[in-house]
């Protein structure tokens, strides 16, 4: 492929370029971001859990025993139970509010809530199973027990379980955002083929802003010393001749003097 | 006599296709037909319309020198009402139609964007160009730290280091220092301006010593 050619499609498909790449990085962006969400909101979920059987095992110890000890003030009831878990919610929620602040702004302070709720009712299972049976790593499906152990009680509950359908399924969106980088990657390659290094003349340690006349044309002498053309056509184009004056280079009139048959170019 | 609207339509269109492109004025129904093409882009391409907003609002008020599948496109984004201000627009950017020509239309963009020093250069070109244009038609003498500031703008979002300035002013000042004796600027499109100005409207010269 030629350069022009190169150039023309370059330049017919400019727009359709601009526009693809633009939601190309629109839809890789959102992706991303939602990838990440979701990956943080796990993580959060994870945290919250086990945060949950440290709770549930502190209200089990003190103030569930207390209540189901006749010798003690109070009773264990139904309208008990329900203020034991909601205290034990509302104990999560304060010691992990980064956590709790993160499930809220993905499916709301009431289901958020609940959700809680259900972590906490999930940890009180948990720790009413044979003390070997179970671990705290089983409520996320990790087992942490030694390879010597019982084989834990079925009770695990897959992370993807508690996450919203919405923010699980963003994972399959990560192929899509691959795919939109190798496009990127393939397109960049494609216009870098075609697109060649600055052409700059080379360094002729000319001194910065002095000026000369090259091939008719006039000269600057850039501040990289490099001697570069002043315009874009020669003298000649305005019936001119580029000549040195005390100024520097100039295109000037010529006037041609027949004594000697000689030329001669001069200012004016 | 100023110059018309008309005239200075005409004298755009004929400086630009002097350096072989193509004018497209944003203010033209074709315009219109395109920048609706790009937002019916939404439809295939979800969010391209977006995209296709923003280049659309970039362009809109600025001119500027686009490849184009027939040589360069030059887009005049200039304000319809001021005669000399497009017809200054057209020249300077018929100036950078006639570096893609010469270069190549993606080496120059090449040259544009991956050097400082060519751009000041390029610039430099444009805006001697533009400011004998401007001469010619309000006879006003060209301010080089004026243009080197117009530089600056011209060239955001890309930089132009203090160097690159330094070697736009000695490109400004070889072309523009010698009005006053005769001697237009060194470069096509200023050729190209002149000769057609003197064509079409010799009595909106107002700068002495130019109408012939």
């Amino acid at each position: 492929m030629t350069r022009d050619t190169a150039a023309s499609v370059f330049a017919l498909a400019t727009p359709l370029i601009l526009a693809l790449l633009g939601a190309l990085f629109g839809a890789l962006t959102r992706t991303v971001s939602r990838a990440a969400r979701a990956r943080g909101y796990e993580l959060d979920l994870s945290v919250l859990g086990r945060g949950a059987v440290g709770v549930a095992a502190d209200f089990a110890q003190h103030v569930v025993a207390d209540l189901k000890d006749p010798t003690k003030h109070g009773t264990w009831d139904a309208v008990a139970a329900r203020a034991v878990r909601d205290d034990a919610v509302a104990r999560l929620a304060r010691l992990y509010p980064a956590q709790f602040e993160s499930v809220v702004g993905q499916i709301g302070a009431i289901a958020a809530r609940e959700l809680l709720g259900t972590l906490i009712e999930h940890a009180v299972v948990l720790l009413k199973t044979p003390p070997r049976a179970h671990a705290v790593g089983d409520l996320f499906g990790e087992t942490v027990l030694p390879p010597s152990a019982p084989a834990p009680v079925p009770l695990t509950i897959s992370p993807s379980a508690l996450i919203p359908p919405g923010a699980i399924a963003q994972r399959g969106h990560i192929r899509a955002a691959l795919l939109g980088v190798v496009l990127l990657v393939s397109l960049a390659g494609f216009t870098l083929r075609c697109i060649h290094a600055p052409t700059l003349p080379p360094v002729s340690g000319c001194t910065p802003g002095a000026t000369a006349c090259e091939r008719d044309a006039k000269m600057v002498c850039s501040s990289t010393r490099r001697w570069e053309p002043a315009g874009d056509e020669p003298c000649a184009a305005q019936g001119r001749v580029c000549a040195m004056t005390d100024a520097g280079a100039r295109c000037v009139r010529v006037t041609v003097t027949t004594d000697g048959g000689t030329t001669d170019a001069t200012d004016q | 006599m100023p110059l018309t609207s008309d005239q200075a339509h005409q004298l755009a269109a004929d400086v630009i296709a002097s350096q072989g492109a193509t004018a497209i004025d944003t203010h033209d129904a074709a315009f219109e037909v395109f920048t609706s093409l790009l937002h019916a882009l939404d439809f295939v391409v979800p969010g391209a319309g977006t995209t296709a907003s923003q280049v659309v609002d970039a362009i809109t008020g600025r001119s500027l020198t686009v490849p184009g599948p027939a040589g360069p496109l030059v887009v005049l984004g200039h304000d319809a009402s001021d005669p000399v201000a497009l017809v200054v627009a057209a020249t300077e950017q018929a100036v950078h139609a006639a570096q893609m020509k010469r270069a190549g239309q993606i080496q120059s963009w090449a040259d544009y964007l991956g050097s400082g020093e060519l751009r000041a250069l390029r610039l430099g070109h444009a805006l001697a160009a533009g400011a004998f244009a401007k001469h010619l038609l309000t006879g006003t003498a060209p301010d080089i730290d004026a243009l080197v500031r117009a530089a600056r703008t011209m060239a955001a979002p890309l930089p132009l280091s203090g160097a690159d300035e330094t070697t736009l002013g000695m490109v400004l000042t070889s072309q523009l220092s010698d009005l006053d004796e005769g001697e237009r600027p060194s470069i096509a499109a200023a050729g190209a301006v002149l000769a057609r100005l003197r064509e079409i409207a010799p009595d909106a010269i107002v700068a002495g010593g130019w109408k012939s």
